[in-house]
């Protein structure tokens, strides 16, 4: 992967401190012994303790490897270091690795073969059947139990009337998002969390009290669902478990068939909640026409993979997890990445109407889904009145009111300059998020809006 | 439920229900589980076939650019400044993009203009350099809408005066006395006897920039103000007006306090000449409108107290005309007087208050000397007296004033850092090597030393890009054994403005 940019350097940063950082390293001073070979660059560079450190990236992923004791993932020295290459690249010469650096690369290696004959050991292995399914057993007995625990709840909360509940509304949500986790459905917890957010939410749209109740009827929808998920189809039954909190196992979803498509990463957003941060990626193929979305998590500065970078483009397999409406996804197997042309084609299938159709097949399919991606073509930013709204031919589609407090709003507006450009977004049924822009009239350059929601 | 409601109604007919309870609604007859799964129905209904439409306004395009984008590499630089936040840095990047016709690229431009509109100095090189988009973003967010720069004089001036906050009015007032002093003169006396006391002096001290002639009437008059920090603030700023009427009568006062002797001696029949200092004995009424304080000075006499009050607002060329000696020559008749202390502070005030006053730069220079060669080990904070000089002879006199090597104030002390970064202004190359070698000579004790956090901050936004090797090698001399995050931040500025100046290519 040789096309790197400032941009697409900072789109790995784990935090928008680390981002700072790592430009602030971004200069020849700070480094000595820069070197790079065919599948990785290097350099030493004084921190504060005696020994400078070693950084180095593997190109290919891009992987980071630090000697700096900082426990964010990739360190500024990582940043600093690729940000570097993208802006001084003759700097680095040509020139065999260290061994520092040849023998990471090749633990790395070793780690990745050893990770594959691990599972197919564990694949091998005899598996204790019964225990497993007792195990099984009693989570599925715990889970039935706390969903009709959450029906009884809800059926009162009804009676009750929601204007009654609403003074203590925090308190009685905790009490039962806590129950839930001890049912082990952990899904319904964070349903149920949400709750208090809306009751309180009373600014925009329809008043509190209707998407209450919208709120209510899409868990009532699963809770009625999961009273008889043993009598649903395979992939409707596979939307319930995981709406109810289930984990599917990567290795499963793996080892299914994926599609073989030139897959483009449309763009990413952030949720963070306390300390755990939900990243969503989203991908388009070309030829399939097919969107999928890869989510990766992680727990306080854990690091997160960066191997797909908003813009890019590979050619690749991508595996979908079994559902009524398959989204989201895990990639099997990738070629290298290149920079992306506009995933818009001139057929004209990229429009709002195609999206909000496609979007209401989804839902269909799987009644939970919460975000949809729409990649519309010759696109433009308009407003009415303090709103602000995508317009592409007759409709339009408003953005969220999140979106239009932050920055990411303006920049959107300078990337496209009241232009027709392509603009992908998220789109959650109320309003659009935009995840990225090209922009097709300059060589098809790419402006990600990597979007950071706490929560 | 039927297909034909549209879901929205279901759902607000459903959610009235929900708001009162089932059990209590009037409607009657749903069940809590009747109105959970209709809002279901009803809610994926409705969220799967939204539609949006509004009458929406296009927004105006925005105009192709004329600069020309400022390379990768600048770009980078400036965004590493922006990432500091470090308003002096940015505001000089932009003035140098400005000055080749620059600009920043689309995708900065918001960053830069939200970060310029949160900025107190807002300054206008820094909207210059979004370009197009700046103008095109900053119409379409009122935050970042362009404010009133002291480049012209809007055309609601007078509406701002009449019913603007204070902070408005005299923001206000700035910008037209330095386009038309002679209107905002117009407009301070339209509206002064209504205005508060704290609002007048404010207006007062903003005649304190560019004072001349054609302000004395006002002043004069504000002497006789109602109160008195208002009548103070006029004679503070009648004081920095040279030759005006208050200086002159100041300059008839002083006369009685230094007495000049001359008389014929010696072989040659020579003029001798000898100075005295005379402090007044009593305070008198005029003075007092003048700004003279009764009460005496912390650590004073009271007829010092006078006595400096009067001086400090005397041109000191009077001494040289009634002496018929060169500054130098005034300070050394004085020096074996008792009041010769006093007699200075007052020097040092007058430069200070009355930079325009003749013969100030020769004065400026006496009195620096006499610090250098007579009181070298004397802490004093002498800033004013170079600050209120060009640039280029407050570098000699900063320099001058470190040159002595004996005492706290030579070589490269703690108090050398503190002169030779004490003037705001930008250094010039010569005087940024010259100040790093006798810097280099200083010896601290410790790694490190938080007295010079400061003044090594000051060097590093002040010094001439061209000597950022030397400053290097300078800081690298005194910590060699690591220094503190505060000078390592110095450093890098260093660094970042001397890389923004080989990218610009100045």
């Amino acid at each position: 992967m040789n096309d790197w940019s400032v941009e697409k350097v900072l789109a790995l940063a784990p935090d928008p401190g680390s981002a700072s950082a790592g430009q602030g390293l971004a200069s020849l001073r700070k480094w000595a012994g820069l070197g790079a070979s065919e599948r990785a660059i290097w350099g030493l560079c004084q921190g504060s303790g005696k020994d400078p450190y070693q950084a180095r990236v593997d190109l290919s992923e891009p992987a980071f490897k630090c000697s700096c004791p900082s426990r964010k993932f990739p360190c500024k020295h990582g940043l600093g270091l690729l940000l570097l290459f993208a802006s001084e690249r003759a700097s680095f010469k040509a020139s065999s690795e260290p061994g520092w650096v040849s023998e990471w690369l090749e633990s790395r290696g070793e780690r990745a073969v050893k990770k594959v004959e691990k599972a197919r050991a564990a694949a091998e292995a005899p598996v204790d059947i019964e225990a497993q399914a007792k195990r099984a057993a009693v989570r599925e007995e715990r889970v039935q139990r706390g969903v009709a625990e959450c029906r009884t709840w809800l059926d009162d909360l009804i009676r009750r009337g929601l204007a009654a509940a609403q003074s203590d509304a925090n308190a009685e949500c905790e009490r039962v998002a806590a129950r839930m986790v001890d049912a082990q459905a952990p899904g319904l917890a964070g349903l149920v969390r949400r709750i208090p957010q809306v009751m309180a939410s009373g600014a925009s749209g329809d008043g509190w009290e209707v998407r209450t109740l919208e709120v209510l009827g899409r868990l009532q929808l699963l809770l009625v669902a999961a009273g008889r998920v043993g009598a649903l189809p395979a992939s409707l039954a596979g939307d319930v478990r995981v709406a109810l909190g289930y984990n599917q196992p990567k290795d499963e979803v793996l080892a299914g068939t994926g599609t073989i498509d030139r897959w483009t990463v449309l763009g990413q957003a952030f949720e963070e909640e306390d300390r755990l941060t939900v990243r969503r990626t989203w991908l388009h193929g070309a030829r399939s026409n097919c969107s999928a979305l890869v989510v990766d998590f992680a727990v306080g500065n854990q690091p997160m993979e960066t191997s797909l970078v908003p813009g890019m483009a590979f050619e690749g397999e991508v595996v979908f997890y079994p559902s009524g409406s398959p989204l989201r996804a895990l990639v099997k197997s990738r070629g290298e990445s290149v920079r992306a042309e506009s995933p818009c084609a001139s057929d004209g299938r990229h429009t709002i109407a195609a999206g909000l159709e496609r979007f209401a097949r989804a839902l269909n399919g799987n009644p939970w889904l919460m975000r949809w991606p729409l990649v519309l073509s010759r696109a433009r930013v308009v407003r009415a009145g303090a709103q602000w709204l995508i317009q592409q031919g007759e409709e339009v589609l408003p953005l969220s009111a999140r979106f239009q407090r932050g920055i990411n709003l303006w920049r959107l507006l300078a990337a496209s300059g009241g232009r027709e450009v392509t603009i992908a977004a998220e789109w959650d049924g109320e309003s659009a998020e935009p995840l990225g822009v090209f922009i097709d009239a300059e060589g098809a350059s790419y402006v990600g809006l990597v979007m950071r929601w706490a929560a | 439920m039927s297909a034909d409601v549209s879901p929205a109604r279901a759902l607000k007919d459903l959610a009235v229900i929900a708001v009162l309870g089932s059990d209590r609604a009037a409607r009657g007859g749903e069940t809590p589980m009747g109105v959970l799964v209709g809002a279901a129905v009803a809610g994926a209904r409705l969220r799967a076939g939204r539609r949006c439409g509004a009458a929406v306004q296009r927004i105006d395009e925005c105009p192709i650019e004329t600069g020309v984008v400022a390379s990768e590499k600048q770009v980078a630089t400036l965004e590493r400044m922006l990432a500091l936040s470090d308003a002096a840095m940015i505001e000089e990047w932009c003035s140098l993009a400005k000055a080749r016709g620059l600009r920043v690229p689309r995708d900065v431009v918001p960053r830069l203009l939200a970060w310029w509109a949160k900025q107190p100095s807002r300054a206008p090189e820094v909207f210059e350099a979004t370009g197009a988009c700046g103008i095109w973003l900053a119409g379409l967010n009122p935050e970042w809408r362009k404010p009133v720069v002291l480049l012209e004089i809007p055309e609601r001036a007078d509406e701002v005066w009449q019913t603007g906050s204070a902070a408005e009015r005299v923001a206000i007032l700035r910008t037209v006395r330095q386009r038309d002093p002679a209107r905002a003169l117009e407009m301070l006396r339209a509206t002064f006897s209504v205005d508060g006391a704290e609002e007048r002096r404010k207006f007062v001290e903003v005649l304190a920039t560019g004072v001349s002639a054609g302000d004395e009437p006002f002043l004069e008059s504000v002497l006789d103000d109602r109160s008195k920090t208002v009548r103070r603030e006029a004679a503070r700023v009648l004081a920095r007006c040279a030759g005006s009427a208050l200086r002159e009568r100041m300059r008839q006062r002083a006369a009685g306090m230094i007495v000049v002797e001359k008389t014929k001696g010696g072989l040659l029949r020579r003029t001798k000449v000898t100075m005295s200092v005379e402090p007044p004995k009593e305070l008198e009424a005029a003075w007092e409108r003048d700004g003279v304080e009764e009460n005496a000075i912390a650590g004073k006499g009271k007829r010092a107290s006078w006595m400096v009050q009067v001086l400090s607002a005397m041109d000191m060329a009077d001494l040289s005309e009634r002496s018929g000696l060169g500054p130098a020559e005034v300070i050394e008749a004085l020096r074996a007087d008792a009041f010769f202390g006093d007699v200075m502070g007052a020097m040092v005030a007058s430069v200070a208050a009355c930079p325009g006053q003749r013969e100030a730069g020769e004065w400026c220079d006496a009195i620096i000397e006499h610090y250098v060669e007579h009181e070298p080990g004397r802490r004093l904070d002498l800033s004013e007296v170079w600050s209120s000089r060009p640039a280029e002879q407050s570098e000699a006199l900063r320099l001058r004033m470190v040159s002595g090597a004996k005492g706290t104030t030579g070589g490269g002390g703690v108090q050398a850092w503190h002169v030779l970064t004490s003037d705001a202004r930008a250094w010039s190359l010569g005087y940024s090597r010259r100040a790093a070698a006798v810097l280099a000579g200083g010896t601290f004790s410790k790694t490190d030393n938080w007295e010079l956090w400061a003044p090594i901050e000051a060097a590093s936004r002040l010094l001439h890009p061209g000597a950022a090797e030397e400053f290097e090698k300078l800081i690298g001399g005194l910590f060699s054994q690591g220094a503190s995050d505060s000078v390592r931040k110095s450093l890098d500025r260093v660094r970042l403005r001397a890389d923004m100046h080989r990218e610009f290519g100045s």
